[in-house]
């Protein structure tokens, strides 16, 4: 079973954008309303969390949308559904410490530090099946 | 070359020797005597020339011990001579040949004493002149050897090869107690939330000569009063530090009544589920206030470093501290110029992490009066 590369783009791409807009929206909350918090170590932890991959899915997008000459190639469903359930994965991750940390008992630079081990692995993973998806493909 | 009348000149000298030993004498009495005890002690006198500092209650205790010691011997004498015991006293030993008859917890009480007289002395003891004399009180150099309950001594033989040994441990010790440096306090120190100079009246009342030990003793005391049982020892210049452990305070800067000493802030729960509680942990709005107490005596002005001190390294000040002063530092006077200043370390800590609080919310007065530290001091003799 196959799907268009350019339905899968625009589903991933969603996906990304909806995720790191709900993070985004998290980390405002806290850094205009809370107190005493770091904020430099906050943004530092999420930004290069998120802006590479989006930045990635931002240019695919607009070079794909120039150049409508290309052919709508098929994607193997099983490489799509590998690379929501992936990114899926991570964007949880990303949310998970920053939305629970208040029933842990730890404090959140405790939880976001502790984050970055299980980010790590699934990151690379997430990065790597979207290059399946958002890369530049010249004709020949 | 004129020559005196023999009588003259043997009064001449006569009298020349007498002004001699009149300065010599003079000179002692001006000099404190060696093993004068810090405030707080008092001589044991066990015996005559009995030195050994020991708190008044176990010098009363000694006295009496003293008076009784005929009745507590067997009347027509025993297996050890006319110094036998009555059952259920042993020998005091608080000398060698001190054979007055108490029981065993005096006696352990009085090695106890003996072990730690040198940290009780108000100067360095004559150690560093050699060796003490053979009949002189037991110093933290001896361990008591072990004696049956009858109050037997062992045979001098067998102790011999011990007795050595044991002194060569203590040499060891020695050396290394002499060449003990207390770790340094970042100084500058760090920027403070507020400070607080301590009276002096404070510090050495009823001590006409105290030393950087009596001090810190009074110190420690008043502190040990309030609950504060850790407190560590740093170096500064030209002086010490001691630094608290770190608490949680209540609105009124006194000791928080529950988990004074824990810095985990509780998590919300999930059942019941209070959305209320989970915004105000989500914004950091649950925290505590905490603090540390850092008591700087130097006669060196300060200011501070700039460089703000991490949270959880002003945390972990109490653990990499000594656990005492060391004895040459203790032994110094403590200067007319030296001035206890009280520097409060106060942070927040919430589910957001922790944060130090300048100014804080509290003056130093405020700190130091809440904690019970000022009103203790104040009683104290």
């Amino acid at each position: 079973m196959t799907l268009s590369m350019q339905v899968a783009r625009k589903r991933l791409a969603l996906l990304w954008f909806v995720g790191a807009g709900i993070c985004f929206a998290v980390l405002l909350f806290i850094s205009f309303f809370a107190r005493k918090v770091d904020l430099v170590g906050l943004w530092d932890w999420f930004l290069p969390a998120m802006v590479p991959n989006l930045s990635l899915i931002i240019g695919v997008l607009v070079y794909t949308q120039r150049h409508q000459e290309q052919a709508d190639i098929q994607v193997d469903c099983f490489l799509y559904r590998l690379t929501l359930g992936l990114s899926l994965l991570y964007i949880f991750l990303l949310l998970l410490p920053l939305l629970f940390f208040p029933l842990t008992g730890k404090t959140l630079p405790e939880l976001l530090d502790i984050s970055r081990l299980w980010l790590a692995a699934v990151q690379g993973l997430a990065t790597g099946v979207m290059g399946a998806f958002f890369v530049r493909q010249d004709e020949k | 070359m004129t020559h005196l009348h023999p009588a003259l000149s043997r009064a001449l000298r006569a009298v020349l020797l007498t002004a001699l030993l009149a300065l010599a004498a003079s000179t002692v009495e001006s000099a404190p005597h060696p093993d004068v005890c810090i405030e707080g002690y008092v001589w044991r006198e066990a015996f005559p020339d009995d030195r050994v500092c020991v708190t008044p209650d176990v010098r009363e205790q000694t006295a009496r011990d003293n008076q009784l010691a005929g009745a507590r011997r067997e009347t027509h004498g025993g297996a050890y001579g006319a110094d036998t015991c009555k059952p259920g006293f042993v020998w005091r030993e608080a000398r060698p040949s001190d054979h007055v008859c108490v029981t065993p917890d005096v006696r352990e009480q009085t090695a106890r004493d003996n072990r730690l007289a040198h940290t009780r002395r108000l100067m360095a003891p004559a150690a560093a002149n050699g060796a003490p004399p053979a009949d002189a009180p037991a110093t933290a150099a001896a361990e008591p050897a072990f004696v049956p309950e009858t109050g037997r001594l062992p045979a001098p033989a067998a102790q011999a090869p011990v007795q050595i040994k044991k002194k060569m441990a203590t040499k060891k010790m020695a050396a290394k107690k002499a060449s003990f440096k207390l770790p340094e306090f970042p100084w500058p120190p760090p920027p403070y939330s507020t400070r607080l100079r301590l009276d002096r009246a404070l510090l050495v009342a009823g001590q006409p000569m105290p030393s950087n030990g009596s001090v810190a003793a009074r110190m420690e005391r008043a502190l040990a009063a309030n609950g504060y049982n850790e407190v560590s020892y740093y170096a500064v210049p030209d002086g010490f530090a001691m630094v608290t452990q770190i608490e949680r305070i209540d609105p009124n800067a006194a000791p928080a009544a529950e988990q004074r000493w824990s810095t985990q802030i509780d998590p919300v729960s999930l059942i019941p589920f209070s959305i209320d509680a989970y915004l105000r942990a989500l914004l950091g709005k649950n925290g505590d206030t905490f603090r540390v107490i850092v008591f700087t005596f130097t006669p060196t002005p300060f200011t501070t470093s700039g460089t703000p001190v991490r949270p959880g390294e002003a945390m972990t000040w109490v653990e990499k501290g000594a656990t005492a002063l060391p004895a040459e530092l203790a032994g110094r006077p403590y200067g007319g110029d030296t001035v206890c200043t009280a520097l409060v370390y106060e942070f927040s800590i919430s589910s957001l992490g922790a944060a130090l609080q300048r100014p804080g919310l509290f003056d130093g007065q405020q700190h130091l009066r809440g904690a019970g530290i000022l009103s203790v001091l104040e009683r104290q003799p």
